[in-house]
Order: C-alpha cells, then sequence, then structure tokens
C-alpha cells in the first residue's frame, strides 16, 4: 500500500516537472496559438545576422509549429516592445557587461565576434519571468550553438 | 580572604564547562554546515527574489554562532587583568547585541527590497542549466537547494534550545531562533519557487517579504533584550524582552530579606548581579548562593551582591561579597 502511495507520488511529481515552469503572461500558449512568432533582429550595417540565429529560428518553429515574423529595427525599440510583449523574442549582438539584462533575459550565447573590450555576443533576449518560453529558447540556442561547433 | 577565578569560566560550576563544550562543537557543526548551505544556494541563486532573501539570511545566519564561538573563547581564555578587571563575561552579551544587529538590518534590507519589487511588479526569471546532456529547469535545483537548507538548522536550532536554558545564553537562543527562521525561510522559499514555477510572478517576492518581516521581528526582538543588558537594565528572559523570572524572584527574596531597602539588578553575560541600596551587609560570611530563591543548582546565576550604605555613611569593609 505504502509503496503505491509513493509510486504514485513519484508519477506525480514527475507530472509536476513537465509542467512547470509556466508562462505569467503566457507567451509560449499565444505562439501556439498564433501559430507566429514575433522576432525582432537589430538592424547593423557592418554585422550580418549569424547563421546560428537562423538556426534557432528553425528550432523554435520546429518546436511550436509556428513561423517567424521578422520585425527588423535599432535595438532599444526592440526591447521596449520585447518588454510589452508585442514581440516575443529580439536578436541582437550585446557586449559581455551589457545593461540590456534589466530590461530582458539573455539566452545563451549563439556566437562571439571579436576579442577584449571589442568583444560581441549574439544572443536572443526574451521577456522577463516567461520561464517556460525562456527554457525553449535556452535549449534550442544550445543546441544552434553547438551544431555551429561540430560543423 | 578568597582567591578569586582567573577566567570568567573558572566562576562556573564545572557541569557548565561540559556543557558549553557542548554549545561550541554543535556550533562548530553549524557553521560548517551553514557554509555548505551559503555555497549549494549561492550557485543556484538565479534572479529569484525569495532564494537571494534565503541566500542573505544564511549567510547573516553565521554571525551568531561566530560571535557565540568568539565569546566562549574568551570566557575560556580571557584572563582578568589590570586592563580587563572584570574579565570578559560581557563579551557574551556584546556578541548578542551584534547579532540582534545584524538581524534586524537584514530582515529591513530584506523586506525592502520585496517590496519594491512588488510595487514595480517584476517578473522574476528563472532560467535552466544544461546538466548531463539535459536542459533542467533551475527552479527545480533551487527547490533542492531549499530542502537540503532546511535539514541543519532544523536539527541544530532543535539541539541549541537546551543547551542555551542551561547555560542561560541568549546568544546561543538568539541562534537557535536565527536557525528557526532559516528552516522557515526554507519553506516559504519553496512555496515562492513553486509558486514562480506556476507562473504567479509575484508568489516569489511575496514569499520573500513574509520571511523579511519574519527576520525584522525577531532581530528587534534582539535588539530591545541586548540594549537592556548593555544599559544595565533589569535582567531579560531568554526568548522576551520581558524581565526574567528568576530575576523577579530574586528581587522579591531580596527585598522581603532587606526591607526599606532598594534592590537593582543587572546582567553581565550569564550571571546577575544584584546591588542593595540603602542597607548594611548582615554580620559574617555571606554566600550570595544563599539568596538564590529557587532551585540550588541554577545558583550560580547570581554572581554578586553588593550593599550600598545609607547616604553620608560610609562602607564598611566586606560589603560586596563575590560568588
Amino acid at each position: 500500500m505504502r509503496a503505491r502511495c509513493v509510486a504514485l507520488a513519484l508519477v506525480g511529481l514527475l507530472a509536476a516537472c513537465d509542467s512547470l515552469p509556466r508562462d505569467p503572461e503566457h507567451t509560449l500558449e499565444d505562439v501556439r496559438a498564433r501559430h507566429a512568432i514575433r522576432v525582432g533582429e537589430v538592424l547593423s550595417e557592418t554585422q550580418a545576422m549569424p547563421v546560428e540565429a537562423g538556426r534557432l529560428l528553425r528550432g523554435l518553429e520546429a518546436a511550436t509549429g509556428a513561423t517567424a515574423e521578422i520585425t527588423r529595427g535599432p535595438m532599444e525599440p526592440l526591447l521596449q516592445k520585447l518588454d510589452s510583449g508585442k514581440l516575443d523574442l529580439v536578436i541582437a549582438p550585446f557586449a559581455k557587461d551589457t545593461p540590456w539584462v534589466a530590461l530582458a533575459s539573455l539566452g545563451p550565447v549563439l556566437r562571439t565576434e571579436g576579442s577584449g573590450e571589442e568583444r560581441i555576443e549574439w544572443r536572443a533576449a526574451m521577456r522577463n519571468g516567461e520561464n517556460r518560453w525562456i527554457m525553449l529558447v535556452e535549449s534550442r540556442s544550445r543546441q544552434a550553438a553547438r551544431e555551429e561547433g561540430t560543423r | 580572604m578568597s582567591v578569586l577565578p582567573a577566567t570568567h569560566l573558572e566562576s562556573l560550576p564545572e557541569e557548565l564547562h561540559d556543557t558549553l563544550r557542548r554549545a561550541e562543537r554543535l556550533e562548530c557543526w553549524n557553521v560548517f554546515w551553514s557554509l555548505t548551505i551559503i555555497v549549494f544556494m549561492g550557485l543556484v541563486m538565479g534572479q529569484s527574489q525569495t532564494m537571494k532573501t534565503a541566500w542573505i539570511e544564511d549567510s547573516l545566519g553565521l554571525v551568531p554562532p561566530i560571535a557565540f564561538l568568539v565569546a566562549a573563547r574568551m570566557e575560556r581564555k580571557g584572563r582578568l587583568s589590570h586592563r580587563f578587571p572584570f574579565g570578559f563575561e560581557r563579551v557574551n552579551g556584546l556578541g548578542f547585541f551584534l547579532a540582534a544587529v545584524a538581524l534586524a538590518a537584514t530582515g529591513a534590507l530584506l523586506l525592502w527590497d520585496a517590496a519594491m519589487t512588488l510595487i514595480a511588479a517584476e517578473h522574476a526569471t528563472v532560467a535552466s542549466v544544461r546538466i548531463f546532456g539535459r536542459d533542467i529547469w533551475l527552479g527545480w535545483l533551487m527547490i533542492a537547494a531549499q530542502v537540503y537548507s532546511l535539514i541543519p538548522p532544523l536539527i541544530i536550532g532543535r539541539k541549541e534550545l537546551p543547551l542555551a536554558e542551561k547555560l542561560a545564553d541568549k546568544l546561543l537562543h538568539t541562534d537557535a531562533m536565527m536557525n528557526k527562521a532559516n528552516w522557515m525561510t526554507g519553506a516559504a522559499g519553496i512555496a515562492g519557487i513553486v509558486g514562480l514555477g506556476l507562473g504567479w510572478w509575484w508568489a516569489d517576492s511575496v514569499a520573500a517579504a513574509i520571511i523579511s518581516f519574519d527576520i525584522l521581528h525577531d532581530g528587534f526582538k534582539a535588539i530591545r533584550s541586548s540594549t537592556a543588558e548593555l544599559v544595565d537594565g533589569a535582567p531579560r528572559g531568554l526568548s522576551s524582552a520581558e524581565i526574567a523570572e528568576d530575576a523577579e524572584a530574586l528581587h522579591a527574596a531580596l527585598s522581603a530579606r532587606f526591607p526599606g531597602a532598594t534592590v537593582r539588578l543587572r546582567e553581565t553575560g550569564r550571571l546577575i548581579r544584584a546591588e542593595v541600596h540603602g542597607c548594611h551587609p548582615p554580620p559574617g560570611p555571606l554566600d550570595p548562593s544563599s539568596h538564590w530563591p529557587q532551585e540550588a543548582k541554577r545558583a550560580w546565576r547570581l554572581a554578586q551582591i553588593g550593599f550600598v550604605p545609607p547616604r553620608g555613611e560610609t562602607p564598611v569593609e566586606g560589603e560586596d561579597e563575590e560568588g
């Protein structure tokens, strides 16, 4: 009897493991319902979007069944849109000690360019606190960066 | 003429030496386990307000055991000297005051931080980590850290309470309370992280605010009690800022024994010192323990009775009796 209770509790716990975390503002649910990932890409005259970014978007499209819709623009307006929930994701080059970290959650490094004080890290930025969505983007970002590393 | 003890510890009964040694051993374990908790929690802290609160509380939880160990060492080793003619029995009281201030300051700071986070409606991000080839939500590691942080303070705090009672040690008692606050913090912290995982962004800060309020409350209580000792107030109880029960009984016994005199009691560390103002001491040898109104094995608490003659009279020899 006791073993059955423990087994049931473990099954419950494993089910809970899968269902947590959830997004307070339902970003992932909305992406799936909308069939669209609203992505912001920072415009740069000197830097092209890295291949890892494309790989990340393809990974997210496969995981959510949604299509990436790209909006291009300068960094600050894009991050403001991200904070207000008008974008789901912003892909941009960030300095290592970027102050934007207070406004958005930055994912793992997709690609590094330059060195020393001029070192730039390409990352995906997500809306703070949307932990399920953040976890998915982080997972796919690691995958995208790894795939490039194994080539 | 009696020979004065060389250290404060020598003035205490033999059985208390063993108790003090046990308390010191327990505090060494306390420091060790606290450090393991601080490291584990620090590794998985992330942006969570609850985790930050719990981590700072656990770090500050080191102040009482370290203060106790320093005070106990001073009691054991500190010799009466020309520079310190009264020895180091009040080091314990000083440590108690420091621990109380640290506790209250932490509570106030963390309460402010949690309230500001709530007002600003900041959504805490708890990201993921990659362990053994799998992406794991950091919240699960935070919950594991909180569960781990529950166990040592729960056990150590319960073991400290009887020792603190026996030694009449407020610093040790404050540490037991701190341990209680720590395991309660762990429990509230788990609720906060689970709430955050469920998408309730406010759960984390609400849990942190509740924990901070509890720390602040304990800190204020300890400050009231410790300052009372430092300004020569009447001896306070172990767990409250009210006058201790044994001090009330002693005051009543001395008032009855010396009618018309004013009885003043104060506490130096774990000892009580009495002054009887407006009367001469009774003739013959005077043993302070004979005035202790409660069980004889606690008579060591009364270290000294001093007599101050009525104004205009000169004191006679032997008006101050050491226990």
